[in-house]
């Protein structure tokens, strides 16, 4: 009983307590918990970028196997993002490990995500609470973004069109929609941050 | 109402990740339009769901999951050499057990041998499968078996004492089976036992012939192998699945159109994802089916990655089948989608 009351109360807890139960006790109940909720998303990610689903079966299990101790030694602010960074690195670990090999390498990736200077973007989980405070910034940030990035981030946030919408409207795929949202978000958000430091 | 709009722009996110559920919701276009402002409004900040989406509306759901695998436990070594001395015992002991009583039934069987009896209102087979373990026929003693043993020239454990006379089904139900119909009692003597021998009862795999063994094969071990049969039955279709999946886009592109349709076809339509409803069509198209190719391109839908071209082939089949006004309307809306199939419609609208 005391063992099933144990799996209940992990059940509810957040990602950030899951992870403090494995970097404290070494949980593998709560590495177990998080399995089932970023397992899918994991290989949804390796699959994008192996383009192969047996490969990319093979790389959860691989990335999970390893994730106890990467937890222990990395600073993980937002779990998502930085299990999405370990996933990604390691498939593209594999890719260059299969062009050494002499496979080809499949063509999985999309431009925009593979610039570096965007992964740590990405990576850096920039504080978005400061950014609320700026409203008055906004409009001229928006001027600033690519055409269709500004596009995107008016239909999806002012309009509240969905993607499939945004995709008929503009004619874009839903990659490209994704891409245009969370790349016109994030050059926002900088420029309001680059404002917001000026005034200061 | 635009500050109100660029506030919700702006809210951290805290939308937890999609569940695998929600998910498969969300790309198969049976989630209503509530949850799919709240999953887009998440994606926006969310790679990890974003790119998990993207690959599976490119690649379609998975037939198969990734499972997790029971963590190995690292006990210390003198735990495994502790364990192994124990099953060595136990077993030793169990099969000296075994050894002892086998010698004890058959010098008691033996003995009784002359004056055995079966009785035909006794237990039919179907009762004595319904008990916990499945007992190999106990083997029928022949009379030199019989002799050797009354002689006292037996081998394994000590004879026992204790010769009470008991119920041949006991020990042996097979020897019922082999004699079905018989109402009068059957004696049990050399001349019937060859013949139940000599039947071809199929009682179990494990069944043996030897005189002196005595198997016991537990029935959650049958039910067991039974699951497991089923289980790698269920891996095989798996795999076929994704040669299959795997596989149609290169026989495709090798030109074997009838070959990718027929691996194609082999998948359940509500399985198929909208990559495999555009080389559906493709191929129907290539092998001058048009009525079909137009059916299956209508599947793919418009959110899909492949919907341009889905569009395209569309509009080929439309003109192959004398339908020109219908594929000038799907080439005049190609040419308003950003796609590389744009400027193609638009020579077509020429």
């Amino acid at each position: 009983m005391a063992f099933l009351r144990i799996q209940k109360n992990l059940a509810g807890f957040s990602d950030a307590q899951l992870l403090a139960e494995i970097r404290e006790n070494g949980s593998s109940e709560a590495l177990g918990l998080l399995f089932e909720r970023y397992s899918h998303l994991i290989y949804g990610v390796c699959l994008k970028v192996l383009q192969d689903p047996e490969a990319s079966r093979d790389a959860v299990m691989d990335i999970w196997a390893d994730l106890p101790a990467k937890m222990q030694r990395s600073e993980i602010q937002l779990l998502r993002n930085w299990l999405w960074s370990v996933a990604r690195n390691h498939c593209l670990m594999e890719l260059r490990k299969r062009n050494k090999l002499g496979e080809r390498q499949p063509l999985g990736l999309d431009s925009d995500m593979e610039n570096p200077g965007i992964l740590n973007l990405i990576d850096k989980n920039l504080p978005e609470e400061s950014i609320e405070a700026d409203l008055q910034g906004l409009e001229s940030c928006m001027e600033t973004l690519k055409m269709e990035q500004r596009d995107c981030v008016r239909l999806f946030y002012q309009e509240e069109k969905s993607y499939k919408e945004i995709e008929q409207v503009m004619g874009l795929s839903f990659k490209e929609v994704k891409s245009y949202l969370q790349n016109g978000k994030r050059n926002l958000k900088l420029c309001l941050e680059n404002k917001n430091g000026r005034a200061e | 109402m635009a500050e109100q709009n660029n506030h919700t722009m702006l809210r951290t996110d805290s939308q937890p990740c999609l569940s695998k559920a929600q998910l498969v919701d969300y790309v198969q276009g049976t989630m209503d339009k509530p949850a799919i402002r709240l999953v887009e409004l998440h994606l926006v900040d969310c790679p990890l769901c974003a790119d998990a989406i993207e690959a599976f509306y490119a690649h379609g759901l998975p037939a198969k999951w990734p499972e997790p695998v029971k963590k190995h436990i690292a006990f210390p070594k003198w735990y495994a050499a502790a364990a192994s001395i124990t099953a060595i015992g136990v077993s030793l002991s169990v099969m000296w057990g075994l050894q002892k009583e086998m010698a004890h039934k058959n010098e008691t069987m033996a003995n009784s041998a002359d004056t055995l009896t079966i009785e035909p209102e006794h237990p039919q087979p179907s009762v004595l499968e319904s008990s916990e373990f499945y007992q190999t026929p106990n083997p029928l003693v022949s009379a030199s078996q019989k002799d050797a043993i009354l002689s006292g020239n037996t081998t394994g454990a000590g004879v026992l004492a204790n010769q009470d006379t008991f119920n041949a089904t006991q020990l042996n139900p097979l020897a019922i089976q082999l004699a079905p119909g018989n109402s009068e009692p059957m004696q049990l003597n050399d001349e019937n036992q060859d013949a139940a021998l000599r039947e071809e009862v199929v009682y179990d795999s494990v069944v043996s012939a030897d005189l002196l063994s005595l198997q016991m094969v537990p029935k959650q071990n049958r039910a067991m192998n039974n699951q497991v049969k089923k289980e790698a039955s269920r891996k095989v279709e798996v795999v076929e699945d994704e040669k299959t999946r795997a596989d149609y886009a290169s026989l495709y592109a090798s030109g074997s159109y009838k070959a990718s349709l027929e691996l194609l076809q082999e998948l359940p339509p509500s399985t198929r994802n909208p990559k495999e409803w555009l080389y559906m069509g493709k191929n129907l198209f290539a092998l001058a089916q048009y009525q079909e190719a137009v059916e299956s391109l209508n599947k793919v839908p418009e959110v899909a990655t492949y919907y341009a071209e889905a569009l395209w082939y569309k509009g080929l089949s439309l003109e192959g089948l004398g339908k020109a006004p219908e594929a000038q309307e799907v080439f005049l809306r190609l040419s308003k989608l950003n796609s590389e199939f744009k400027k193609e419609a638009e020579k077509k609208l020429k």
